[in-house]
């Protein structure tokens, strides 16, 4: 069986080179210390090749003495990618019903050299991360993002016609069929009897209530939105990965968001499932529920495809996370939240498992 | 009273004709309130039938659906309360010519309201303003729309009861013809 940690490693060993004297000759330098590859980053890559393997390096710009950051790709997939997150930048910015769009930082350089693709744009200092911030900051700048995402819908079939090869389309049909191949992947993987119940019974739930997730289709929307994916800059948002911007459930990316706050701040997530109680439909309330159990099946479903990638601790981490992520889901299931000695429990559990590399990957990430 | 309300965008679809019109049939209730509106599966409203014409057909193709829904539903209605848009503006405009409508125009959007000022539209435009018996331009929407409750910042009283007193007065308007 090959190591996929081992493979990283000489991935980084005959890729960084390669990339480094490219960018030399654009008077590119890269950074002594490169925190995005290190850690579990080898199994992100692992599990996702299927959209290409992409390095995110920083650098500095030789000629202006500032710091850069720096995606490059060398697998049809990877660059395919890198393309397409370009084309969807750009897109956003020409759509005519997309009045609010999303703020990204300067791009500084964009080739195609000796087989590699590489995007460099400007690095967004940030007087601190989101996390960092005082409560009442972290609500108003994701609420102002959910709603500037909202005020962008396709509704017509010019607007379909549009968007469709670009960023693609999911409505209540591509959900359920992900759906039901999360609860697949759970038999095939022999996940707990109470992981596959769980998901079961959100599967159920999501088929009883289809009406209501396609109800909110058709809504640009951030699969991954959380905050190592943006960074904020003279009071603006800056969008940093505009590779998983779709266009589908509109609580999509609320859920996504969400579910990462039961993790790093329980406070904000109750604040904003109070605003969306108090100030949205009940319809709304209960398509935001929804995507929350999407989104819960598709992380178990990811750590558990990890199970067979990852060894000794990372291993043992992997199955409390899934552990973690049930219980999480059990809660949701309940139109509960999930106890915060749960969290807490999780939290030392984590720390005490995670690789020293992990944890600098993880310094200021959110 | 029966009310029937033309409308190009409703909730789940953002935009001020949307807000605007589930507001008032929120306000209209104790009357028989009909909204036909341009979307896919939209918000429910307890006590108001909503009716929808899919906005992802092609443009002939809605534009006649509306229309055949409207004919039908403007026989029942005591007056017509058409938010201003082209693709409410016209098919009522071709339904006025058949049957006798009582119109009342109301100008929530601001975008269209400017698109008015010249081409087809313009002329369409003023052709419907001749045929109505009231135009009611929305203040901003400060003043009509639903204040939010958020965590942090105290609740407008001042704000709320302005909006109320306005809501009173705009319904009340909208239901003395």
């Amino acid at each position: 069986m090959t190591n996929p940690e081992s493979e990283w490693k000489e991935y980084l060993d005959t890729q960084i080179p390669k990339v480094a004297e490219i960018l030399t000759s654009h008077g590119i330098t890269l950074l002594p210390d490169q925190p995005h590859i290190k850690g579990e980053r080898f199994l992100m890559q692992a599990l996702t090749t299927i959209s290409g393997r992409k390095l995110i390096l920083l650098g500095t710009d030789t000629k202006t003495n500032e710091k850069v950051v720096i995606k490059a790709a060398h697998d049809i997939e990877g660059k395919q990618e890198l393309q397409h997150e370009r084309t969807c930048r750009t897109l956003l910015h020409k759509m005519k019903f997309s009045y609010d769009a999303f703020h990204s930082p300067k791009e500084i350089l964009f080739i195609e050299k000796n087989g590699y693709t590489i995007f460099v744009s400007a690095f967004l200092e940030q007087s601190s991360s989101f996390l960092e911030r005082p409560l009442p900051k972290q609500f108003a700048y994701a609420l102002r993002t959910f709603k500037a995402q909202e005020h962008t819908r396709a509704t017509t079939a010019k607007h379909f016609a549009q968007i469709k090869q670009i960023f693609g389309s999911r409505t209540s049909t591509e959900y359920l069929s992900m759906f039901a191949a999360f609860v697949s992947t759970a038999t095939t993987k022999s996940a707990s009897l109470e992981t596959q119940t769980l998901l079961i019974t959100a599967q159920e739930r999501l088929v009883k209530q289809r009406e209501r997730v396609e109800q909110y289709c058709g809504f640009l929307t951030h699969t991954d939105f959380v905050p190592h994916n943006f960074r904020i800059k003279d009071d603006t948002l800056y969008l940093l990965d505009f590779s998983s911007l779709r266009f589908g459930n509109k609580h999509e990316s609320w859920a996504r968001f969400l579910n990462f706050m039961t993790l790093y701040n329980p406070a904000l997530e109750t604040l904003l499932i109070e605003y969306v109680e108090k100030n949205r439909s009940p319809e709304e309330r209960q398509s935001l529920q929804l995507m929350r159990l999407f989104r819960l099946g598709e992380i178990i479903t990811y750590y558990l495809n990890t199970l067979d990638k990852s060894q000794s601790d990372l291993r043992t981490l992997n199955e409390h996370r899934i552990d973690f992520w049930t219980a999480v889901l059990e809660a949701e299931l309940g139109n509960k939240r999930v106890a915060r000695e749960t969290v807490h429990i999780y939290k030392g559990k984590r720390d005490a498992l995670r690789s020293h590399a992990e944890k600098e990957r993880q310094v200021g990430l959110h | 009273m029966q009310l029937l309300l033309l409308a190009p965008l409703f909730p789940p679809d953002t935009g001020d004709p949307a807000e605007y019109t589930k507001e008032l049939c929120l306000r209209l209730q104790g009357h028989i309130v009909t909204a036909l509106i341009y979307g896919h599966l939209p918000e429910a409203v307890l006590g108001a039938q909503i009716v929808a014409v899919d906005k992802r057909q092609w443009l002939p193709k809605r534009l006649f659906s509306y229309t055949l829904a409207l004919y039908k539903h403007v026989r029942t209605a005591d007056v017509v309360i058409v938010n201003n848009a082209p693709s409410t503006e016209l098919p009522l405009l071709l339904v006025s010519l058949f049957l006798p409508v009582k119109i009342i125009l109301c100008e929530s959007d601001m975008l269209a309201q400017k698109s008015a000022a010249k081409g087809f539209y313009h002329f369409l435009h003023t052709i419907l303003v001749r045929r109505c018996i009231k135009i009611i331009t929305l203040p901003d929407e400060r003043v009509y729309k639903r204040a939010e409750f958020l965590p942090f910042s105290e609740n407008d009283l001042k704000q709320a009861t302005e909006r109320e007193t306005w809501w009173r007065t705009h319904v009340s308007e909208l239901i003395t013809i």
